[in-house]
């Protein structure tokens, strides 16, 4: 939508350049996708497997890509030249008019209007008695002259228009492939799962959600902030051992999740009675966690001033203030969720015999670290959380510290409404407790099996 | 696949000439830049002009993922060019193996 002055002054011949321009790129595009096809033809000339066809296939959707783009290049070409030649004749008509009038003495002012000029006045007055018809005259001359360019801008507008909308149209058509990566598509699907809520593959995962899960750190559930703390806390130690155990423990991860597949945490506790609650303890992850992270947090709350919202007032703020603890339970209140299923189980295992001394000894360091998987304590992921969780236990302080810094506001806030909503929490760690119901049960299997014995002997006497 | 066969320097040798020719696309896109940021600037109040810029914009876009897909497949390539290559010599290496056990047998 040109003003008059702006058409005046348009060089609609640069449209007609960028046009060409346009149909030359279309060009080669086009020739860049024919010597891709004579590299492709080099590369299958000594190349024929599975991978060769998979990479013939892309390559197939890459020359159907590129020969569409050149196709619409050179339909944006061709709507830009058209409309640019058009748009050049116009501004040279209006031009040429304006310059016509500007010529005759007329002044032309930019609505477009013609009006009379000096000149005319001058002629007007000089004529005595007929100025009035000379007027009229020059006055009809300079009204065609406005006739002239309004209609004449109103047709480079009309031409404006209509290709300025043809091209952006043409412009939405171009859509880019899609870029084909390790990174996002293997991460998104790890996503999904963990969303899902299926706790083994979750915590397996945990390492690999912390990269995630940092950014996440809405803290959505209680073991999921848990999970946050530890994974945290994993990443400092190092990622190298934590990605390894990922890889093995997601095959057999796959491999066990897959029977069980537990909707809910709370049921996935009482289901897997052997292997599930040592993983499960929160209570180890719990404390794991603060171990490693303390080093680090105190290094860098103090090194780095630029925590400003918990500067001057973390330092009270953790011992002073309440939501400060809580905080701390909250993160760790993940692990006291979670730490709550343990707990109940521990004692209930110990009587029960091999469970609790499992996750005491073996499992207390590996299983507890990684908070997720028994699997883990087998795996090598046990290690690197064994030695941190001796020192953690002691330190609960510490722990808050360090979620608190870790987990800046969200965390807190998270903690908070766990806290806030303690009837919820409270609701969700009953439901774990019917866990506890089961366990007994365990115990009390082995003495039902020598009844169990006896009283077939009687049967067979 | 019936068969399954590699010149592998050839194929890595591809690998490479595709990721030494996917910046090339870019090259379309970028000889439209100038011209449109000149249409556009001549052109003041024009939708000719700024559509002439959106339009190159997505046209940079598009010339920007051929060459990362075409850069992406030359690694592939040139990635399972390594791989049957180091298969490859495994395999040699254990019929090597192979090799040495049946004689010895044979001496015995």
């Amino acid at each position: 939508m040109p003003a008059y002055e702006e058409a005046l002054a348009a060089d609609p011949t640069a449209f007609v350049d960028c046009a060409a321009e346009m149909s030359a790129a279309g060009t080669d595009l086009s020739d860049h996708g024919t010597e891709y096809g004579t590299k492709v033809t080099a590369i299958n000339d000594g190349w024929q497997d599975q991978a060769n066809a998979a990479f013939n296939d892309d390559v197939s959707i890459v020359d159907a890509h590129v020969d569409e783009v050149v196709s619409k290049v050179g339909g944006a070409a061709e709507v830009l030249h058209t409309g640019g030649s058009a748009m050049v004749s116009q501004v040279d008509q209006l031009k040429a008019t304006d310059a016509a009038y500007k010529g005759a003495g007329f002044v032309v002012q930019p609505a477009p209007k013609v009006e009379l000029g000096p000149v005319h006045w001058a002629a007007i007055a000089a004529a005595g008695p007929f100025g009035p018809v000379l007027q009229a005259v020059f006055q009809a001359r300079a009204d065609e002259g406005t006739m002239q360019l309004t209609t004449g801008l109103a047709v480079l507008t009309a031409t404006d228009v209509a290709t300025g909308t043809a091209l952006t149209s043409a412009a939405g058509e171009l859509q880019p492939l899609e870029d084909k990566g390790p990174g996002a598509t293997d991460c998104l699907p790890v996503d999904d799962e963990d969303r899902e809520g299926n706790l083994e593959k979750v915590d397996q995962r945990a390492d690999a959600e912390a990269d995630k899960d940092a950014d996440k750190k809405t803290g959505q559930d209680e073991k999921d902030q848990e999970k946050d703390v530890e994974e945290k806390d994993k990443d400092d130690q190092g990622k190298d051992e934590a990605e390894k155990d990922k890889e093995d423990e997601d095959k057999q991860e796959q491999d066990q999740a897959q029977p069980q597949q537990p909707e809910d945490p709370s049921n996935e506790v009482p289901q897997p009675e052997g292997e599930r609650p040592q993983p499960e303890q929160p209570e180890v992850p719990g404390f794991e966690p603060p171990g490693q992270p303390e080093v680090p947090d105190f290094s860098t709350d103090p090194i780095t001033p630029g925590t400003p919202d918990l500067g001057s007032p973390w330092k009270p703020s953790e011992l002073e203030d309440p939501e400060v603890p809580s905080g701390g339970l909250a993160s760790g209140g993940g692990g006291g969720l979670g730490g709550g299923l343990g707990s109940p189980e521990v004692p209930t295992g110990g009587p029960g015999g091999g469970s609790a001394g499992l996750v005491a000894t073996p499992g207390g360091g590996s299983a507890a670290g990684t908070a997720a998987p028994g699997s883990r304590p087998g795996f090598g992921g046990g290690l690197v959380g064994a030695p941190a969780r001796g020192p953690v236990n002691p330190d609960e302080e510490y722990e808050r510290e360090s979620f608190l810094t870790e987990d800046p506001e969200d965390d807190v806030w998270g903690i908070g409404t766990d806290e806030g909503n303690p009837y919820v929490d409270y609701q969700e760690e009953q439901p774990k407790e019917p866990e506890l119901p089961l366990l007994p049960p365990v115990d009390e299997l082995p003495p039902i099996t020598f009844p169990g014995f006896d009283l077939p002997e009687p049967g067979k006497s | 696949m019936d068969e399954v066969y590699m010149e592998v320097e050839q194929v890595r040798g591809g690998g490479g000439d595709l990721q030494a020719l996917a910046p090339k696309a870019k090259l379309a896109s970028d000889r439209v830049q100038a011209p449109a940021q000149t249409a556009a600037s001549s052109n003041g109040g024009f939708v000719t002009g700024e559509a002439g810029v959106q339009w190159h914009g997505r046209f940079d876009a598009v010339t920007a993922g051929v060459e990362r897909r075409v850069d992406w497949q030359g690694a592939q390539v040139a990635t399972s060019a390594d791989e049957l290559e180091a298969c490859d010599k495994e395999v040699r290496g254990r019929f090597r193996a192979l090799e040495r056990r049946i004689p010895a047998r044979r001496e015995s």
